[in-house]
């Protein structure tokens, strides 16, 4: 067999398997979305009705708003106190000395918690009777004291954001202190004996060649703030209200509690879209040193 | 069932409906639960009959006992619908309801927003409920209760042995009563939920699983489960039972204080919710409004918009015409 065929037998199996458990899926997910798809009636998928889901979710469904808004704030909320904190972090680890591999270990332990726990955790710390960090505010801040913090929209959110901030933090602060150490140590030395302060180093020059890691920090933490699900159902379940209800959380109760397939379908699809720009922003910048004409 | 002499009447009637669905019936109600209001004994000496009764109670035992909560509620819409259980006390007794009969919201009436109103006053208005009630769903409800930082708390039957069980509750049994669901404007209407159990029509045997079925459901398991205090030397206790007969047996009333009895008398008027695929988007955004409401939201605006959502939706379902 001629090697050009032969390449293409040995990536056959992993292109089934994508083909089987993504293509497939997706492309059956979009064909689900056009039709009445409701699992509590016969003859699933039931018929055909043409772009009506999509409709619904834009004209009808002021939910699909309320979670699209939610998202939106969740996303840029996690995404940038989660990329600030964790480059402090990283700036402060990446010098180095005796205690960074004990710290860089313990900072993978909240990574390494699945977001379900985390958020029953948060849910048990939060309890306004007997949780941990309810009383803890409440002692830092007395008018805190008094506080039900799942029970209120904001503060809910507020706890929501705290739990996938703090889940998140030390991956992205690996990934920065991975980043800082490709930063030559030359261009650092040779500021520093021109007499710049540690800000303008930082500033001019660490700042500027840590861009290209940020900005894959920032495009995937964003694709997984953006689908965040397990952790909000665990801790709020959407609520107070539909106060921390985010799309996917939307999606789920639509086709799986509500048995409206056809409609979560068309959701599930409509959140693709920010999803497609954002990876195909993270392929740029993750591909583009290594096409072979670059 | 007519072949071996079974009929639905042997259960109350809210248990049988919910095993019921359009008049046909799918399965047993094998274990069910009335509500009740349970309260500390040692606090209150006569437990309140009316709503009205409870929030003058109420606001007795903030002054008397203000470490303590006088009522554990649970408004927190945790995808249970959980709020909505004592909310429809305060509806249907009030003559509202959930749907009219071409499923349009009725909750929507003068008497359903005034009812609704009054049920979320416990907590705005009259502030006789824990003030963390917003936050809670019904376990951490109880959890506040058995920690006796409620005085009160109105909820399934089941719970009462949790109640005064050492290892996860701070109350003996002497320290706690239960009563029937307090009255709202001169009319008790409890909400009752159940967990039938049926034959799948795929089952390759189902003569087996019929008589199995009969077993599981036959009265005098049903009353042995609720006397038995101890099994191969563990023990137990259960006050669960489902049928009319054990409900009043005077030696299943002995051996659980006489629960027995105070549920029966809410099981004499009690309803169940809709049965309609659509009922968990509906009852969601209703759970959602009242939540909302609790919150400080105007409850008006909330359960008008509450009812254009369910309309709508209902309408996009072809329920409404």
């Amino acid at each position: 067999m001629r090697d050009d065929r032969l390449k293409y037998l040995f990536v056959l199996p992993a292109v089934a398997v994508v083909f089987a458990t993504a293509v497939w899926p997706l492309a059956e997910s979009l064909r689900l979305s056009f039709t009445v798809g409701r699992l509590n009636r016969p003859g699933f998928p039931q018929g055909y009705l043409g772009l009506e889901n999509y409709l619904w979710a834009f004209f009808e469904e002021p939910a699909f708003w309320n979670s699209v808004r939610v998202t939106a704030l969740y996303t840029f909320a996690t995404v940038s106190l989660t990329t600030l904190i964790a480059l402090g972090l990283a700036l402060l680890l990446a010098p180095g000395g005796r205690l960074r591999g004990g710290v860089q270990t313990l900072l993978i332990l909240p990574f390494a918690m699945s977001p379900a726990l985390i958020g029953v955790s948060f849910r048990f710390m939060f309890n306004p009777e007997f949780g941990l960090f309810d009383a803890f505010f409440g002692f830092l801040l007395p008018p805190l004291a008094e506080v039900s913090w799942l029970a209120d929209p904001a503060l809910a959110f507020s706890v929501c954001v705290m739990a996938d901030v703090w889940g998140w933090i030390p991956f992205l602060t690996l990934v920065l202190i991975g980043g800082l150490a490709a930063v030559p140590r030359e261009t650092l030395e040779a500021a520093a004996v021109d007499g710049a302060s540690g800000w303008r180093v930082f500033k001019d020059i660490t700042l500027p060649q840590l861009v290209p890691v940020l900005g894959v920090v920032v495009i995937l933490k964003s694709v997984f703030s953006l689908k965040t699900f397990d952790q909000v159902y665990m801790l709020t379940n959407g609520g107070p209200g539909t106060a921390t209800q985010t799309l996917s959380h939307y999606v789920y109760f639509n086709g799986l509690k509500y048995g409206q397939l056809g409609y979560s379908a068309a959701v599930a699809w409509l959140m693709v879209v920010p999803m497609i720009a954002l990876t195909w922003l993270y392929a740029r910048y993750v591909f583009r040193g290594s096409r072979p004409d670059s | 069932m007519r072949r071996d002499g079974i009929s639905m009447s042997r259960y109350p009637e809210a248990f049988a409906r919910s095993a019921q669905f359009e008049n046909e019936t799918l399965g047993f109600p094998l274990r069910a639960h009335p509500q009740l209001l349970f309260y500390r004994k040692d606090l209150i000496p006569s437990p309140p009959r009316t709503w009205d009764e409870l929030v003058t109670l109420g606001k007795e035992l903030k002054q008397s006992n203000p470490e303590i909560s006088p009522l554990a509620l649970y408004f927190n819409n945790d995808g249970n619908r959980q709020n909505l259980f004592i909310w429809l006390n305060f509806l249907w007794a009030a003559g509202a309801d959930i749907f009219n009969p071409d499923w349009t919201a009725a909750w929507t009436s003068e008497e359903g927003l005034q009812a609704t109103a009054d049920y979320i006053a416990l907590h705005t208005v009259h502030e006789v409920t824990n003030p963390n009630s917003l936050a809670f769903v019904e376990q951490d409800a109880r959890q506040s209760f058995m920690q006796g930082n409620s005085a009160m708390i109105p909820v399934w039957w089941w719970a009462y042995s949790g109640f005064y069980n050492p290892d996860t509750s701070t109350l003996s049994k002497e320290q706690v009563g239960f009563t029937g669901m307090p009255s709202y404007r001169g009319r008790t209407k409890t909400y009752a939920i159940s967990m039938p159990f049926s034959i799948s029509s795929h089952s390759r045997n189902q003569d087996a699983a019929w008589e199995f079925l009969k077993w599981l459901s036959n009265p005098d398991l049903d009353k042995k489960n609720a006397v038995e205090r101890e099994v191969k030397g563990e023990p137990i206790v259960n006050n669960v039972v489902t049928h009319i007969t054990s409900l009043t047996d005077p030696e299943v009333n002995a051996a659980n204080d006489g629960i027995q009895t105070a549920a029966w008398d809410s099981l004499k008027e009690s309803g169940i919710m809709p049965q309609i695929p659509e009922w968990p988007e509906v009852g969601d955004i209703l759970s959602a409004a009242i939540a909302d409401a609790a919150a400080g939201g105007n409850v008006r605006e909330l359960m008008l918009a509450a009812a254009e959502r369910s309309d709508r939706i209902l309408r996009r379902a072809g329920r409404i015409k």
